[in-house]
């Protein structure tokens, strides 16, 4: 059994002793802090010597049922009144409620997702059907079609912007960027220069901004475009120049 | 200008755009009425079907565009041109949040979801049956999406409103419209879309 003793105001014990105190309903689960009976029952744990594999796997059980009670406590009291079936407590048609049902909100979420379903089956269909059809341009945009492997990571872009940032004065206190707005205007900033010129060079995407602060919000620009899949991000060669091109077809909207 | 030489010159122009061409496109680069255009593109699209060819003019997202019979999909298919994947069923529920719901932020389809969805916005995005429409203005400024030309096409859609109907909607949603706006979803839906339409 478990050495572990847990002292509580009017309690003192094994972690099962606790738990099937509370089970037996001696002991109120939202008096006890499971936090610190589990953490104490650790720490004694710890100190004794190696634990056999039974001593855990009582205390596993122990702790579980004492997680189990605390939150079926902590749970709002309409539901704790009937039994805990899941059927009783989200049924639609529980009459006489009152208003404030805390399952309200759930329900029309189920409500919602219920209005969506037959739609989805009529679009599945759909797609079935018109999955048979080649459009005139026939070819269908997809992961085969995605440019080559963009085996520019995340570890390049960074270790790229170090590049950047080392050529730049040292200040003594680099605000980063924290206004949305300042990343928004600089991602219409490099799809404007890059709807101009088709693509751009790391080092061109930063040959205008001249803190570190506006650097790291073009930077923070380039990967939510990348993240949007509005440019995508390439090297020629292994060591070549990072290159970012404009997304096919991203910027558009179109097909 | 001519009904067979308007007819033969909307043909050559039907056949060769890569994406639906519109009556009003046609009218402005022939010189007609609009109106004119659409009838003949229409007894075009009849023709095509009357003579029952391997080709048909459908009217989808839009406008016209010219795209092969299913019937001869097997066939087509061995030639090894790449045949569209059906979307996983997340994705297929996902999208079709969006599409009733667009302009939605990410948050909002999780919330109808119950489950992230990151994953699945991003296959969508890449498919390009999604697209990210603007910023929600809210805490955060979240990306709001909405839906593409190309999703129209891929369910055969000749606009937003051509989607299934939705059932009982306004009878189970009246409190739950998880858009910011407090327009009726009708107009909205449509607004979302001729915004788009450029």
């Amino acid at each position: 059994m478990t050495r572990g003793v847990v002292s509580l105001p009017g309690f003192s014990g094994s972690i099962e002793d606790l738990a099937r105190a509370i089970e037996k309903g001696e002991i109120d689960p939202l008096s006890v802090s499971v936090h610190d009976a589990v953490l104490t029952c650790l720490e004694e744990m710890r100190r004794g010597r190696k634990p056999s594999l039974d001593d855990m796997g009582s205390f596993l059980a122990a702790a579980s049922a004492l997680i189990h009670a605390k939150s079926k406590a902590l749970l709002p009291p309409e539901t704790m009144s009937g039994d805990s079936s899941p059927a009783a407590a989200s049924s639609p048609a529980h009459e006489g409620e009152d208003e404030d049902d805390p399952n309200d909100g759930l329900i029309a979420l189920l409500m919602e997702y219920r209005v969506f379903k037959r739609a989805i089956e009529e679009l599945a269909r759909r797609e079935e059907t018109w999955r048979s059809v080649f459009w005139r341009d026939s070819t269908p945009p997809g992961p085969g079609d995605a440019p080559a492997p963009t085996e520019v990571g995340l570890g390049d872009l960074i270790s790229a912007l170090r590049d950047v940032l080392k050529g730049m004065p040292e200040e003594e206190f680099t605000a980063l960027p924290t206004d949305d707005l300042a990343i928004e205007e600089k991602m219409d900033a490099i799809l404007a220069r890059l709807h101009h010129r088709g693509k751009l060079s790391f080092r061109e995407l930063f040959s205008g901004p001249a803190s570190r602060p506006e650097v790291i919000a073009v930077f923070l620009a380039l990967l939510e475009l990348i993240r949007l899949a509005r440019v995508v991000v390439r090297q020629d060669s292994r060591f070549g120049e990072i290159l970012i091109h404009a997304a096919p077809g991203g910027s558009a909207g179109g097909v | 200008m001519e009904y067979r030489e308007a007819k033969s010159a909307i043909e050559a122009m039907v056949f060769a755009s890569p994406r639906p061409v519109t009556a009003k496109e046609i009218g402005e680069i022939l010189g007609i009425d609009p109106r004119s255009a659409h009838v003949i593109l229409d007894d075009l699209r009849k023709e095509y079907d009357r003579e029952g060819r391997g080709m048909q003019v459908v009217y989808v997202a839009g406008g016209y565009q010219m795209a092969t019979r299913p019937e001869h999909a097997a066939y087509i298919a061995r030639l090894s041109v790449g045949v569209r994947q059906r979307l996983s069923r997340a994705a297929l529920e996902t999208l079709a949040m969006i599409a009733y719901r667009q302009p939605i932020t990410k948050a909002e389809i999780e919330r109808i979801r119950g489950v992230k969805v990151d994953g699945v916005l991003a296959t969508l995005i890449e498919r390009g049956l999604v697209r990210p429409a603007g910023r929600k203005k809210a805490a955060g400024r979240p990306i709001l999406y909405g839906t593409t030309r190309e999703f129209l096409r891929w369910f055969g859609l000749a606009s937003l409103d051509d989607l299934p109907p939705l059932e009982g909607e306004s009878a189970v949603l009246p409190g739950l419209d998880l858009r910011s706006s407090r327009q009726p979803a009708q107009s909205q839906k449509n607004t979302a879309y001729h915004a788009r339409g450029k």
